[in-house]
């Protein structure tokens, strides 16, 4: 047994492991625990993927099936190691948070959790076509099993959706197995000898669309919010996290390598453009929600278009700008799929602790829980500012990124320089609309005075939950201020795994230094707090100022007001699509829904047309024997027909 | 060696002119309203009363209130480590133009977050406002400072775009110039928290943006927020006058040189503290939904700015 075998099979195997164990009978925590444990051995050995790759070395390897399907293969490329390895740290850390929960242990819940980690890594180190495309269906059909407890409503949405998705990508990759007349992607590298640029430009737009509708592209970001805000919340960061990277993997890998860009600057303009809509659209969206998971699930969305962004940027980078900064921008957009993930799991298993321990979901009812869980509220800070882009949080590091490589291009020579100002502008104000959104979620959920009195008595934090959230918060701040080696790594992979040229690193390493902004910001703030240890001071504690009167928990800011100023700035984007519902029949109670245009205007109307049509269809559909047999016979002949002549 | 020397000199003086600078526009806003005014020493002698006093917290308030007032005079420092004031070099390469707006965002963002600690109204409103404001102006900022690199041809190093700008002469006299410069201003008084866009001189009004987030502090805490505020104004100030119109500054480390670019900024930002103060005292606070309008033109401006560069 080679090297390679024996990691795959560590890889694989307890997680398979697992998801069979859950199949037997017998107590239920106990079997459930043990798969997640089995699954948990798997994710430390995919982390170590990426030292794996090094080392080992590890080599690609093929089970042959057959002379019809081919084989199916898996290879190891750094690129692909580094995403995995980085994945399946998230994957961890969601487990070990999961293991300390044992409500929302339930065995076949547990099971899909293997299965879809033996998916997602399979997706990324395939290296045949059906591989890749039986692992990508795996992945979005456990994560809809694992969404079971939502609505039903929004589950199928979800499948329905993320499944048109799906096909398309299923299309793509059956072209690509045409044009290239073999199923094996190490075989790929480019279709620019094959056809001719029109071809390639419209599979990679196609993909685009098909990834995006996991992703969150619009309009296909319609499932996100609702399926977040009511599946359990261990399946909704496994989704928003992990599997968002497979699908930016997947995305980059045969953009730049199994399809290769071709010479078309319509395509890149295309993706520029609905990813823009996406990512301003989905941080706006972000402003009005009342539940921090909702909030939290229109963040996806504007990261995600956000690194969508940035893929169709090295696309026009290698049309336009002689490619010298493709692989900084696309270093840039796998830097902030990783950030995010850190930062968006943070966040979620967050999310889900103050649900678990208080009980409340809406925004409105919390508040002051700083007071109450003040080690909870440190994670959260820390999340907070990560994905708000602040120094030295990883996400700083990857905005920054973004952002540095646009303008760097700015002072070369090109026709297309004047996009390049709007899409700073772009990435500025979703960037900053996004910060005003995440401390509006801070704020209104940690400061404050208390709006509930289940705030008050929240039950304290046990060290299991605490635990993986301290190390994600960690990696969140370790990712940011080490940010330069790391990005150098990323670069490196890009450079060596795609048909892309070697970044100049000196770009990122002369201008730019977390580390020192950190220790000098940490300098500072405790050569001021020594001084005053120094010279001590009284300091009185009051309750906050009150104008004289006694303020009860309504009397302060709501958060629907801290976004109402910039909802009235952007009203004319909202659009006239609020709902008021007067909830309790009552005189005093509203509830405002806002129903989004792209809902009431595309999706909608496609599914009333889908409607309309089955109606007509169903003409045919007479339940009568004989004619069931004459279609047959009609679309015999007609096929035969055309295999004869065509 | 030399060159750290006078860096960090010059690093020191931005932050000990701060409250002078305060001063300036205080003094000269009381004599256009035929007002004696207070010297314009006094706001060194507030901080110093401030720094003297104890403190009052809300019990509502977390860890972070206390620990607010240091974050933010640390990002104003780190920017005072890296703006050029009269010489071209600056103490702590650690970031170029891009993170520098976003040290900017990292105090905004600290103030808004010590504005909802505590669960006043005040300080909800006041935070409410200032990032409606934030999501307009971060862009224009950024926009404007990237028609500088792009104008001076070398990248978003900070130090190097005074010394390519003193280099291309009169060239750099251009439309783009002008127009990112009057971006850069509006945004200069709207971060700022200056009429039109807020009142820094009223308490307890329904118009504030800036004081309503400073209302919980005190003593100290109010002391280190009242310096940072007072830096970033004129770490804008100097910015203006460095990275806009750096004509003056020292671009070499010979004495005369140096004596001249310090001469050079402080009649800079007496100047531009002049027309501030001017500007101030002739139109009145805008109602808050007109700001957005202002700000949009910045923004624009910014953004013909850069286009006129590939354009013209």
């Amino acid at each position: 047994m080679s090297d390679s075998e024996l990691y795959i099979a560590l890889l694989l195997l307890p997680a398979l492991i697992g998801a069979v164990a859950t199949l037997l009978p017998g107590k239920k925590i106990l079997i459930s625990r043990i798969s997640l444990v089995l699954c948990a051995v798997s994710c430390v050995v995919g982390a170590l993927s990426y030292t794996a790759a090094y080392r080992l070395p590890l080599e690609s390897m093929s089970l042959d099936i057959g002379p019809l399907v081919g084989g199916y293969s898996v290879s190891f490329d750094s690129l692909s190691t580094a995403m995995m390895s980085m994945s399946s740290i998230v994957y961890l850390l969601t487990l070990v948070h999961l293991l300390s929960c044992p409500e929302r242990c339930e065995k076949g819940n547990c099971g899909f959790i293997c299965l879809l980690f033996m998916a997602v890594m399979l997706a990324m180190c395939a290296n045949s076509i059906i591989l890749l495309l039986v692992a990508w269906e795996m992945v979005t059909l456990t994560t809809f099993l694992m969404t079971k407890g939502s609505d039903e409503v929004y589950r199928w949405r979800y499948f329905t959706i993320t499944h048109f998705g799906g096909l398309i990508i299923m299309c793509v990759f059956g072209a690509l197995w045409y044009l290239y007349g073999t199923c094996d992607l190490s075989a790929m590298t480019g279709l620019g000898v094959i056809t001719d640029g029109l071809v390639s430009a419209g599979l990679i737009l196609l993909l685009f669309i098909g990834f995006g509708t996991k992703l969150g592209l619009v309009p296909f970001h319609a499932w996100m919010p609702d399926l977040y805000s009511t599946a359990p919340v261990h399946s909704v960061t496994l989704l928003s996290t992990v599997c968002s990277n497979v699908a930016i993997l997947l995305l980059m890998k045969s953009t730049f390598l199994w399809i290769g860009v071709p010479d078309n600057t319509y395509l890149p303009i295309v993706i520029l453009t609905l990813a823009a809509f996406g990512s301003v659209w989905g941080a706006m969206e972000s402003l009005i929600q009342t539940e921090p998971r909702r909030i939290l699930a229109y963040s996806s969305m504007e990261n995600m278009s956000m690194v969508i962004l940035c893929l169709a940027m090295g696309i026009l980078f290698e049309v336009e700008f002689e490619g010298d900064l493709t692989a900084l921008m696309l270093a840039a957009a796998m830097l902030h799929t990783i950030n995010h993930a850190f930062f968006k799991s943070l966040m979620l298993l967050n999310v889900g602790t103050i649900e678990k321990l208080t009980g409340e979901r809406n925004i409105d009812r919390m508040g002051g829980l700083a007071l109450f869980l003040p080690l909870l509220s440190m994670f959260a800070l820390i999340g907070t500012l990560s994905m708000a882009a602040i120094p030295p949080m990883n996400g700083f590091v990857s905005e920054w990124l973004m952002i540095k490589t646009v303008v760097t291009a700015g002072t070369g020579t090109s026709v297309l320089n004047v996009l390049l100002p709007i899409i700073v502008a772009v990435l500025g104000v979703c960037g900053t609309m996004a910060a005003v959104s995440y401390a509006r979620l801070y704020g209104f959920v940690f400061l404050g005075r208390p709006r509930s009195e289940s705030m008050r008595e929240a039950r304290p934090m046990g060290k299991g939950l605490s635990v993986p959230l301290a190390l994600l918060a960690a990696a969140c701040v370790f990712l940011g201020i080490f940010a330069v080696p790391v990005v150098r790594k990323i670069a490196v992979a890009i450079s060596d795994t795609l048909t892309v040229a070697p970044v100049d690193m000196g770009i990122v390493s002369e201008a730019l230094d977390p580390a020192l902004i950190a220790v000098v910001l940490a300098l500072v703030c405790i050569v001021l707090y020594g001084l005053f240890r120094l010279f001590r001071k009284d300091k009185v504690k009051v309750s906050t100022w009150d104008c004289g009167t006694e303020l009860n928990k309504d009397m302060q800011y709501s958060s629907e007001g801290f976004s109402q100023p910039l909802v009235r700035v952007f009203h004319p984007f909202y659009g006239d699509t609020a709902e008021v519902k007067d909830v309790r029949g009552g005189t005093d109670t509203y509830h405002i829904r806002f129903t989004e245009p792209f809902i009431r205007h595309i999706l909608n109307p496609v599914g009333k047309a889908v409607d309309l049509l089955s109606v007509h269809v169903e003409r045919m559909q007479s339940g009568n024997i004989q004619a069931y047999l004459a279609y047959l016979l009609v679309t015999l002949i007609v096929i035969l027909l055309a295999v004869r002549f065509i | 060696m030399m060159s750290i020397l006078v860096s960090a000199i010059q690093a020191v003086f931005l932050i000990a002119v701060s409250p002078l600078i305060t001063g300036i526009v205080k003094k000269v806003k009381a004599l256009m309203q035929h007002r004696r005014g207070a010297d314009i020493l006094q706001p060194y002698r507030d901080l110093a009363k401030l720094l003297r006093k104890d403190e009052t917290v809300s019990e509502s308030t977390s860890f972070l209130f206390r620990v607010i007032p240091f974050v933010c005079m640390a990002a104003m420092t780190l920017l005072a480590f890296m703006t050029p004031v009269f010489f071209t070099g600056i103490l702590a390469p650690y970031g170029d133009i891009v993170t520098l707006v976003y040290l900017f965002t990292l105090y905004r963002f600290c103030m808004v977050l010590g504005g909802l600690e505590g669960g006043s109204v005040f300080g909800g409103m006041g935070s409410s406002r200032e990032m409606m404001m934030s999501v307009l102006i971060e862009p224009a900022l950024l926009l404007a400072l990237m028609s500088m690199c792009v104008l001076s041809n070398g990248g978003t190093d900070i130090s190097s775009i005074p010394t390519l700008l003193i280099a291309l002469g009169s060239a750099a006299f251009c439309p783009a110039l002008l127009l990112a410069a009057a971006s850069f201003a509006i945004t200069l008084v709207a971060e700022n928290a200056r009429i039109p866009f807020d009142n820094p001189a009223t308490h307890l009004e329904l118009t504030m943006i800036h004081e309503g987030m400073l209302l919980e502090y005190s003593g100290r805490g109010l002391a280190l927020m009242e310096l940072s505020s007072e830096m970033r104004l004129t770490i804008f100030m100097t910015m203006l006058g460095t990275m806009f119109f750096p004509w003056g500054i020292s671009t070499t480390l010979e004495g005369l040189d140096l004596l001249v670019g310090l001469v050079a900024i402080l009649v800079k930002l007496v100047v531009f503290a002049f027309l501030l103060a001017v500007l101030e005292s002739s139109i009145s606070k805008s109602r808050l939904f007109k700001t957005p309008n202002m700000l949009t033109a910045s923004f624009v401006l910014a953004l013909l700015a850069i286009i006129s560069l590939y354009i013209l």
